[in-house]
């Protein structure tokens, strides 16, 4: 129980827009233990970055509400908290950085101001404090000359060091949980793996919680102890590295993994499974993989699965796991070519 | 940024010095002298003044004799005016001007980055409707139209402010009010659109992700990289309210320059003319030079640009 930082409990999330509901996120429930990091997978518009947006209660509103679920952050609820509690618990228990280095830094304000910004307001230091520790900051991520680039602005910094700086904003305050969506997307392919070892490092160093949200298999291996699948604003699947890698147990998981040829070929994206998401304005009653699904059944159509437990840890919603489904042949080598790349 | 502002002076020197050449040759091509308006004046007179102003010369030595006063600052005497000269006209009513022209900027400034900000803030509701509603009239109704509706409600009905002349603060804030409007309102919606587009930039998210309050987020990161825009603007700006005080002054009898400049034309006043439209210039420029230099200082982007080079 206490070794939980956050316990994310059916979830729901939707945006009211002219053309109807558009039911983002449909009842996820998921944990992160302290220490651990936690991946989330999954093709585009399955409700990732919601999902990572609305625990820091980000999501823009209107048009996003929240209609259901719990949040529990350290032990209180984030979607009981007031406007002023929540400001509280972010940037200073709670740390985020975004996929676009390039736009995500105001570029009329210096580096060592955004830093200092977070510092003063949660934990009560003068400016010239906060300017120094913003410069053992990003001493920290391992920019070169510090006490110089505090006082440039984002256009004197390449992307790689933007990222290096919002990994700075978001661990000024010590955070808790770290939360990173698609960090390394908009780099170039060797930043990538330098952003990747440098939130490592800081992992390793601080015991920091970690949720990354990447298309990059490679990067999974790499970072994350637990995976999480999400598909049309719902978690399908969820295990340990090896679980969801060397016995994945949902059709769709076998997707992405079959996408990709070998799991230590950084930087390659998932290529998208053929058929397209379901219209999350109405989505379908059953299994929103059905359509797309080879081993889809009559069950599949109006009947969402509930939960398996394959072991404790690794649970799957799939029809295939009931006793009276056809056994099939999962049509990727487990482990296969990837064993190489643990 | 020395060598940028140096730049920005040398580009306005010349640039007045064109304005000066095409003024003084544009006005030589009205037909009509300054003294053939008052019929009777017997021919002898009127050889002597023109002898008397220079005027028997060819436009070229007219021209260059007229640019070497310049250079002291000099803007020759008025035709008409027996007793001031062109730097006593401008020396005695720009203020005035001036004064009306500042405190209607001030007014546009304050109201409508206000105004654009609300508006903004609480994008699509009544309040935003109502901001904008009120940016359009004052876009669309010309201050020849306004300056009678003001003084109609606040002069004669309320009684609140004085119905024309000059004088008090009193006197200056309706038709400081009926000159900034159209420029409150031009400000107001251009503050709008540029708020939400700052609003919804990826660094706005990244300031909410760490904790700022609303409010810092608004004051600290928005409204500082929307109020840019408005910025730019500032030049033209000043420059349209500077020079559109004639109207306003007309309707209510305030003693400065505009008078003087319609006066000039009429009567072919040509030191007149030169003088007020190069001083105006002069005005107009400076102020875009102003602005410049304070957008480089404001906006960090700028000054690498100039490195750059
Ligand atoms: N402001 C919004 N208004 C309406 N719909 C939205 C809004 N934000 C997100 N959505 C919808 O929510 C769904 C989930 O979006 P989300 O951004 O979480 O996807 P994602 O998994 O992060 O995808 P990607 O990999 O492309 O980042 C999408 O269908 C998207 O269209
Ligand atoms: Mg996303």
């Amino acid at each position: 129980m206490t070794d939980k930082i956050l316990e994310v409990k059916d979830l729901e999330v939707s945006f009211l827009t002219y053309a109807g509901e558009v039911k983002a996120i449909r009842g996820v429930t998921f944990d992160v233990k302290k220490g651990e990091a936690v991946a989330i997978v999954g093709e585009s518009g399955s409700g990732k970055s919601v999902t990572s947006q609305s625990i820091m209660q980000l999501i823009p509103s209107p048009p996003g509400v929240y209609k259901n679920g719990e949040i529990i952050f350290d032990g209180q609820d984030l979607l009981n908290l007031n406007n002023s509690e929540m400001e509280k618990v972010r940037g200073s228990s709670i740390g985020m950085i975004f996929q676009d280095p390039m736009t995500s830094l105001n570029p009329t304000m210096t580096v060592g101001k955004q830093i200092a910004e977070g510092l003063i307001k949660h934990q009560g230091l003068n400016k010239s404090e906060a300017m120094e520790r913003a410069v053992e900051m990003l001493r920290l991520v391992g920019i070169p000359n510090p006490e110089a680039r505090v006082k440039q602005y984002p256009h004197e910094f390449s992307g790689g060091m933007r990222q290096r700086a919002m990994i700075a904003i978001a661990l000024s305050c010590n955070p808790k949980l770290l939360i990173a969506d698609e960090p390394t997307t908009a780099l170039d392919v060797t930043i990538q793996a330098q952003i990747i070892d440098l939130m490592k490092d800081l992992q390793n160093k601080f015991g920091t919680s970690i949720i990354i949200i990447t298309h990059d298999l490679g990067v999974v291996a790499d970072l994350a102890q637990r995976v999480v699948v999400m598909y049309a604003g719902k978690i399908i699947e969820q295990g340990s590295l090896d679980d969801i890698f060397y016995n994945p147990q949902h059709p769709y998981t076998w997707g992405l993994l079959r996408s990709v040829p070998r799991l230590d070929s950084k930087g390659q994206r998932l290529e998208s499974i053929e058929g397209t998401p379901p219209d999350l304005l109405d989505p379908p009653k059953g299994c929103p993989f059905y359509p797309r699904c080879d081993y889809a059944m009559e069950v599949c159509v109006n009947h969402f699965p509930e939960e398996t437990k394959i072991t404790d840890d690794h649970k799957v919603h799939c029809w295939l796991q009931h006793p009276d489904a056809p056994k099939v042949d999962v049509p990727i080598k487990i482990g296969g070519a990837n064993n190489e790349a643990k | 940024m020395l060598k940028f502002i140096l730049r920005r002076l040398g580009m306005l020197v010349v640039t007045l010095w064109v304005i000066v050449t095409l003024t003084f040759f544009l006005m030589h091509a009205i037909p009509g002298d300054p003294f053939s308006k008052e019929g009777r004046m017997p021919e002898a007179t009127k050889e002597n003044l023109m002898k008397y102003y220079g005027l028997d010369k060819s436009l070229p030595e007219q021209y260059v004799s007229y640019l070497i006063k310049l250079t002291k600052f000099d803007l020759g005497p008025s035709y008409f005016s027996k007793t001031q000269s062109v730097n006593d006209i401008i020396a005695n009513n720009f203020p005035v001007s001036a004064r009306l022209g500042i405190q209607a900027l001030t007014i546009a400034v304050m109201f409508g980055v206000a105004l654009g900000t609300v508006a903004a803030l609480k994008h699509n509701s009544a309040l935003d409707y109502t901001a904008m509603v009120i940016a359009v009239l004052g876009v669309s109704v010309p201050n020849i139209v306004l300056a009678p509706l003001l003084i109609n409600v606040f002069s004669v009905k309320l009684g609140w402010f004085p119905i024309a002349r000059w004088g008090t603060f009193a006197h200056t804030v309706l038709p400081a009010t009926a000159l900034g409007v159209q420029a409150m309102a031009v400000i107001a919606r251009l503050m709008r659109s540029n708020m939400l587009e700052v609003l919804g930039q990826d660094y706005i998210r990244t300031a909410r992700a760490k904790g700022l309050s609303q409010f810092a987020v608004v004051w600290r990161h928005t409204i500082r990289n929307a109020i840019m825009p408005v910025i730019t603007i500032l030049g033209p700006l000043t420059a349209a309210l500077l020079t559109g005080t004639f109207v306003v002054e007309q309707i209510f009898a305030i003693p400065g320059m505009g008078k003087y400049f319609v006066k000039s034309v009429n009567n072919r006043d040509y030191p007149v003319i030169l003088g007020t439209t190069i001083f105006y210039s002069a005005v107009l420029v400076t102020a875009n030079f102003l602005v410049d230099v304070a957008y480089g200082l404001i906006d960090p982007r700028i000054k690498v640009g100039v490195r750059g080079e």
